[in-house]
């Protein structure tokens, strides 16, 4: 079989976690991609963890193979038998930024999860494999993955400027691999500042959502009960994406503006909504891939408050819903996308939250106005086409002699 | 009856203030005689009065003896602002409790959240409570909150009805239109956006300087607005300055200016900064 690049390619995927219950930007980005890949016939496999639950990596499906969205998904144990203590002690040492030993972040990788049944199948198989492509870049999987077999792995960081993202380990690993599958400018910008000898083969391939066939705004409310305008976030409710920091400065907002707005969310993590906000915070915790279109879709608004972000799924989500975004403008990347589609409002701190939504209340039909330009942006830019075109180029770049 | 409400109306406030404006042309409809006090300019009220603060309570003493009901909202900065402290809080609630008591009933209208104060501040407002006949709240939530303040029985508390909003609430509100011909509205927005949040960020510093009895602190980012423009000098042409360097050369450059015995200035300083420079 060919494709629009020539013969088709056997390719493995290799993700910390993979299944419909996963919520991670990344995760989703593999997964889609790896289907994208198998529609136009090349031959993909998923290898993963059994583990859903990033914090306790508890192992959760059965190990082996199976068929999962006309893919082949082999899942692995994961292990995790390194001492905690120490482990925590130097999670919290690189978190604050403190230089650390290589063997000491060789000693913090370790002890977080271990996937020895994943490391010793391609041992065996990653020649087998015309690439591999490992994502994200703070895993366990990630990291050794690469190390089996650089020549033919291709790594999707998901890069964000935090103390992880500087460590030894993860500038070899940009540095060794075959190619680097950037998936925004400003990420591919950080990319070159952490790896100043980065993987030549290397490019912004981007990421996309896909375009639902029709959304059910009205369903949605009605299903979940929702009576009252809201905005939505909709995300892993944790410090990290910024979420307490948005309830405090939702609350904030709400103490100086009249505004109509709930603030919905969903997602996983417990979201520790205050007492004096449960009348305004609405939590529905995990929603199904098919609900969250419609989420988007009946939301006055989202509201993006991590500045740790790489590409933004659900920004992309939202304007192609025809929702306006509300977003960190500390975040690099979200900036970059809504400076680029003239579509997004970004805030600084709580005062400006206040004043976009403010604004998102006042006039609907300019903020709808400006969802439509991101829209148009997300369409032109980040579809499944385009994206599997630039990957499918990138592998094609690929040819290695040895394979069988 | 003359019945006082005070509150934002539309085309401003939201949803709450459609609820707040539905009862009182309610309440106007059954033939009694109504007058609206709002604080923000844009409500189409009957008055617009300085509301924020110690002025409510001032205000209500005096109106309570031209009116016989007050419809109270409680909205954002009504009558607590964000950073309002315990203290004043507690002093508010106390003279809120006092100003009410001329008033022959009296409805509390509660935005959600609300704004009720914990410790010595909610014991100071038991008075407001204990005067209300009727408290209004947006929501089951909030109800039950309200039901756990002492005092507080269920056969006072009730839930607004909701009004659905009005469409493009645009009416007033100034804000630069996206639509169709226009090169950029997300820079005019957001312009507007960080004026007004700046604006705001001003107001809570000068307050918080009052407060300490200290002078009100430069913004950081409004200290380099000021452009120097001396003629004849090109090292110092079209220089921007720091605000507070500019202040501390005014005095110097004007030594210099009067004692020229040139015809003409040598140089001219224009002040391009957002904020007027005083001289």
């Amino acid at each position: 079989m060919t494709t629009s690049t020539g013969r088709h390619k056997r390719v493995a995927f290799v993700a910390p976690r993979y299944g419909r219950s996963v919520v991670g930007g990344s995760e989703a980005v593999m997964a889609e991609a790896a289907r994208g890949l198998a529609r136009r016939g090349h031959e993909v496999e998923v290898l993963t963890t059994c583990a859903t639950n990033h914090y306790t990596w508890a192992n959760e499906y059965e190990e082996g193979a199976s068929e999962e969205d006309g893919l082949t998904v082999r899942r692995f144990r994961t292990s995790h038998t390194f001492s905690r203590l120490v482990s925590i002690e130097l999670e919290r040492r690189i978190a604050a930024g403190d230089q650390v030993s290589a063997l000491e972040e060789v000693s913090w990788l370790n002890g977080r999860l271990r996937v020895p049944g994943l490391y010793l199948h391609l041992l065996a198989h990653a020649s087998e494999f015309d690439a591999v492509i490992c994502s994200p870049y703070l895993f366990w999987t990630t990291i050794y993955g690469a190390a089996v077999a650089p020549e033919r792995t291709i790594v999707m960081p998901c890069l964000h400027d935090e103390h992880y993202a500087w460590l030894r380990l993860v500038r070899a690993t940009l540095t060794e691999v075959a190619g680097v599958w950037f998936l925004s400018e400003p990420e591919h910008e950080l990319g070159h500042r952490i790896a100043p000898r980065l993987s030549p083969r290397h490019g912004v391939l981007g990421a996309a959502v896909e375009l639902p066939e029709a959304y059910d705004p009205a369903g949605f409310r009605s299903r979940y009960g929702l009576e009252r305008p809201f905005v939505l976030y909709a995300g892993r409710r944790e410090e990290g994406k910024g979420w307490f920091s948005l309830l405090r400065a939702f609350e904030a907002a709400l103490l100086r503006h009249s505004l109509p707005f709930d603030l919905v969310t969903a997602g996983v993590g417990d979201p520790e909504i205050p007492d004096e906000l449960t009348s305004r915070v609405i939590d529905l915790g995990y929603l199904e891939d098919g609900e969250l279109p419609d989420a988007f879709a009946a939301a006055d608004a989202l509201l993006q408050p991590s500045a740790n972000e790489s590409f933004s799924r659900t920004i992309m989500e939202s304007w192609l819903a025809g929702t306006p975004v509300v977003a960190n403008g500390a975040g690099a990347v979200v900036n970059w996308h809504c400076e680029r589609s003239g579509g997004g409002l970004t805030y600084l701190d709580e005062l400006e939250l206040g004043e976009c939504l403010a604004f998102i209340a006042e006039a609907p039909k300019s903020a709808a106005a400006l969802a439509e330009r991101g829209r148009e942006y997300v369409l032109a830019n980040y579809t499944w086409d385009q994206v599997i075109d630039r990957l499918e180029a990138m592998l094609a770049s690929f040819d290695w002699a040895g394979r069988p | 009856m003359r019945v006082m409400f005070v509150g934002t109306v539309p085309p401003v406030g939201g949803p709450s203030a459609l609820a707040f404006a539905a009862e009182a042309a309610r309440v106007g409809a059954e033939g009694h005689q109504i007058q609206v006090v709002s604080a923000d300019m844009r409500a189409v009220s009957h008055q617009h009065a300085r509301l924020q603060g110690f002025h409510l309570p001032i205000r209500l003493a005096a109106a309570s003896r031209h009116f016989d009901r007050l419809v109270l909202r409680f909205e954002p900065n009504l009558p607590f602002r964000p950073d309002t402290q315990r203290f004043e809080r507690a002093l508010l609630g106390g003279l809120l409790s006092w100003a009410v008591r001329g008033f022959g009933e009296v409805s509390v209208w509660m935005d959600s959240p609300m704004p009720i104060p914990a410790g010595l501040g909610g014991r100071t407002m038991a008075g407001l409570w204990a005067k209300a006949d009727q408290i209004v709240v947006a929501n089951e939530e909030d109800r039950l909150r309200m039901l756990e303040v002492p005092g507080v029985g269920p056969e006072r508390v009730m839930i607004a009805e909701r009004r659905e909003p009005l469409g493009e609430r645009s009416v007033g509100e100034g804000w630069p239109s996206a639509g169709d011909g226009v090169a950029d509205p997300r820079a005019e927005i957001l312009d507007l956006v960080r004026q007004r949040a700046r604006n705001a960020r001003r107001q809570r510093l000068a307050r918080q300087a009052t407060r300490r009895g200290r002078p009100i602190p430069p913004e950081p980012e409004e200290d380099l607005q000021h452009l120097l423009m001396v003629e004849g000098d090109p090292t110092l042409e079209r220089r921007t300055l720091p605000r507070l360097v500019l202040h501390r050369l005014l005095r110097p450059f004007g030594v210099l200016v009067r004692g020229s015995r040139a015809n003409s200035p040598f140089g001219r300083l224009v002040n391009r900064g957002r904020r007027m420079l005083r001289i």
